[in-house]
């Protein structure tokens, strides 16, 4: 009797312990458990990006591409499609001169874009030409060689923008000429109608919806 | 009365009162658990910084400018650098060649134009601005002074992914604590060239959306943005196509912008400072920031070594009590005892035979217990590292802990015995039979 009064007081504090060391292995396992599942930075990062192919936007042009009488950049039509159009890791190039010709895209223009092997293209290369009078055959065959040139160089969306008309001096009609290459070719024609609003912020906007629009109809 | 009259009496005793033995043993193994994790913990911890400081790391790191030095900046820890002076792959390998020299990182940064979606706290549009991006092997990314803040890193080679710098969040007019916006979002950066149109130079941007992975307190080098080597790497060959290599838009031609060289050990940073400067580079070190460090360290030291003692002496008393209360509770059986013949020594004998069993198992179980513990702790660890992509920390459990546990646990609760035992083996027969 007398040793298990005795008992008590002498493991008293023993209890506790074990009860702590219950608490402490539960924590342990949940820790254990935890790790598991990896560190609570990741939960709010992006998945990594997948390693397939981007894709690469190249614009040929004139001044209408070029937009270089424009001040605010990310207004400027091609920014807004790359910006909206193309994804995340897509790379775009504006190769688009103010003076160029379908002749000049072609010889200086389309090495660039290739050498950038594009997966698409938009060409809008009218206005010198009809300022200089290009004859339509002749503007007909460079831009097919144009188009041809890209597709060869892995352009799988090729989209010919013009304006509702563009008469050369010669009488021809470039944009009947830039339908008939679209589809000959099988690019993508993009008929911007009115494009008196071109240097206007609404204007490049209202263009640039309309490429979108293509480019996800294509 | 033998040893193994004396064991068995023991082992019979400790039988008869499992409930005792085992609560005792506990206590012993939660002493002995306690000091083998914080042991391994500590060890591990202490191994990482002093591995961080003496053997190389992003602390110990040098940064050498694409520059010659200024004389009159050298013994600097943040030296000015002087003329800009072409870093290439002859002088990496120099650098590389020091014998005091552990690793050397290039470093490679090209001015782009940036435009973001995301607007000021006035909910205005920012426009597009010119800043650095920084590029890095992402692979060895924990020998350079990165360290993540929100999100992730870009992946190594990934070319649009970008991680940013709180610089980024000030020109959104965000503070740290917001860092977690801007992860996901998306910036296009573009490289700059300049190219001939109509008779004028105009400049051609090379246009990439990146995501923003990440953010990020970096030293690496100066600039809001940090990527792969590989996408600034297209960057600077972009700009380099242009004419006269773009030099008018005043980039580097040097083919590294900078190295991060990190020396076999803390004591050999300035050696290695004096031999790049030899050489023709401008550096820079923490050294000064590196020497308070190390005091920090020594007074880390110091508490853990407090907090281990505390713990031994908690335990002592642990097992002391218990076996006073042992004791108590076996007067009768000890005043039986020498009764029938049993002398002092063979009491004091039984006493200390039990302690010691009892401190043996504690001690066994407490340092496997301890090792668990340590390894929980240290998969915590390594996945909040992994998650860093920083390099996870090798949990070792040294030898001298494991017989140190058991030994120590052992002797501990002979040493903690001993009095229990003495007053066992000197309590007169006659007072411990009459129960006085």
């Amino acid at each position: 009797m007398v040793a298990e009064t005795q008992l008590r007081p002498g493991c008293a504090w023993v209890a506790p312990i074990g009860r702590c060391l219950l608490v402490l292995c539960i924590m342990v396992m949940a820790a254990a458990g935890c790790s598991s599942s990896g560190g609570s930075t990741t939960s709010d990062a992006p998945p990594e990006t997948s390693a397939g192919p981007a894709a690469v936007f190249v614009a040929l042009g004139a001044k209408e591409t070029n937009n270089r009488d424009r001040d605010d950049l990310q207004d400027n039509w091609p920014q807004i499609v790359f910006a909206e159009s193309i994804p995340s890791g897509g790379v775009y190039v504006n190769l688009a001169t103010d003076d160029a010709t379908v002749q000049s895209a072609l010889d200086a223009q389309l090495p660039q874009a290739t050498a950038l092997h594009p997966t698409m293209a938009t060409v809008w290369i009218e206005s010198s030409d009809a300022r200089l009078g290009t004859p339509a055959a002749v503007y007909r065959q460079k831009l097919t060689a144009l188009v041809e040139g890209l597709r060869a160089a892995g352009a799988t969306q090729i989209l010919l923008l013009t304006p509702a008309t563009s008469r050369t001096d010669a009488g021809g009609d470039l944009a009947d000429s830039v339908a008939q290459v679209a589809k000959a070719t099988g690019a993508t024609l993009v008929a911007l109608g009115d494009v008196s609003d071109r240097a206007d912020d609404a204007g490049q906007r209202r263009i640039a919806d309309l490429v979108s629009g293509a480019l996800r109809g294509s | 009365m033998t040893w193994r009259d004396a064991i068995r009496l023991a082992a019979r005793t400790v039988r008869r009162r499992p409930g005792r033995a085992v609560l005792t043993v506990l206590a012993v193994t939660l002493a002995a658990a306690l000091l083998t994790a914080l042991l391994t913990i500590s060890t591990t911890a202490e191994t990482r910084v002093l591995e961080q400081l003496s053997s190389g790391g992003p602390l110990a790191g040098i940064k050498v400018a694409a520059a010659a030095p200024d004389p009159g900046q050298v013994d600097q820890d943040n030296a000015a650098p002087g003329a800009p002076k072409s870093l290439d792959d002859a002088a990496l390998t120099q650098i590389s060649e020091l014998p005091e020299v552990r690793e050397v990182v290039p470093i490679v940064s090209t001015k782009v134009y940036v435009i973001t979606q995301a607007r000021d706290r006035d909910n205005h549009r920012i426009g597009p601005f010119v800043e650095d991006l920084v590029g890095v092997d992402l692979t060895r990314v924990s020998q350079l002074p990165i360290t993540p803040v929100a999100g992730r890193l870009p992946s190594p080679g990934a070319t649009s992914e970008i991680a940013v710098t709180q610089g980024y969040l000030e020109r959104l007019g965000l503070q740290r604590v917001d860092a977690p916006q801007v992860v996901g979002t998306v910036l296009q950066v573009a490289s700059p060239q300049v190219v001939a149109d109509g008779g004028q130079f105009r400049v051609r941007g090379r246009w990439v959306k990146a995501t923003i992975v990440g953010v990020v307190a970096q030293e690496a080098g100066d600039g809001q943005f940090l990527a792969s080597a590989e996408m600034v790497g297209q960057a600077r060959d972009w700009a380099r196509a242009g004419i006269d290599e773009s030099r008018d838009l005043q980039l580097s031609t040097s083919p590294y912008t900078g190295l991060f060289v990190v020396a076999r050990g803390i004591d050999n940073v300035s050696k290695v400072r004096a031999q790049i400067t030899a050489i023709g580079y401008s550096t820079s070190a923490p050294e000064n920031l590196i020497a308070s460090v190390r005091r920090y360290l020594h007074v880390v030291e110091i508490v853990l070594s407090s907090v281990g003692i505390i713990a031994l002496v908690v335990a002592a008393l642990g097992i002391s009590n218990a076996m006073l209360a042992a004791v108590r509770e076996r007067r009768r059986e000890i005043g039986v005892l020498k009764a029938i013949g049993a002398r002092d020594r063979d009491v004091y004998r039984v006493f200390l035979l039990e302690a010691g069993t009892l401190g043996f198992v504690g001690g066994v179980l407490g340092t496997l217990f301890g090792w668990a513990i340590a390894e929980a702790v240290g998969r915590v660890v390594n996945g909040y590292l992994a998650a860093q992509r920083l390099v996870g920390v090798q949990l070792t459990l040294p030898w001298t802990v494991v017989v140190g546990g058991i030994v120590g646990s052992t002797l501990l609760a002979l040493l903690a015995g001993t009095l229990p035992a003495v007053r066992a083996a000197r309590l007169p027969a006659r007072e411990a039979v009459g129960g006085g």
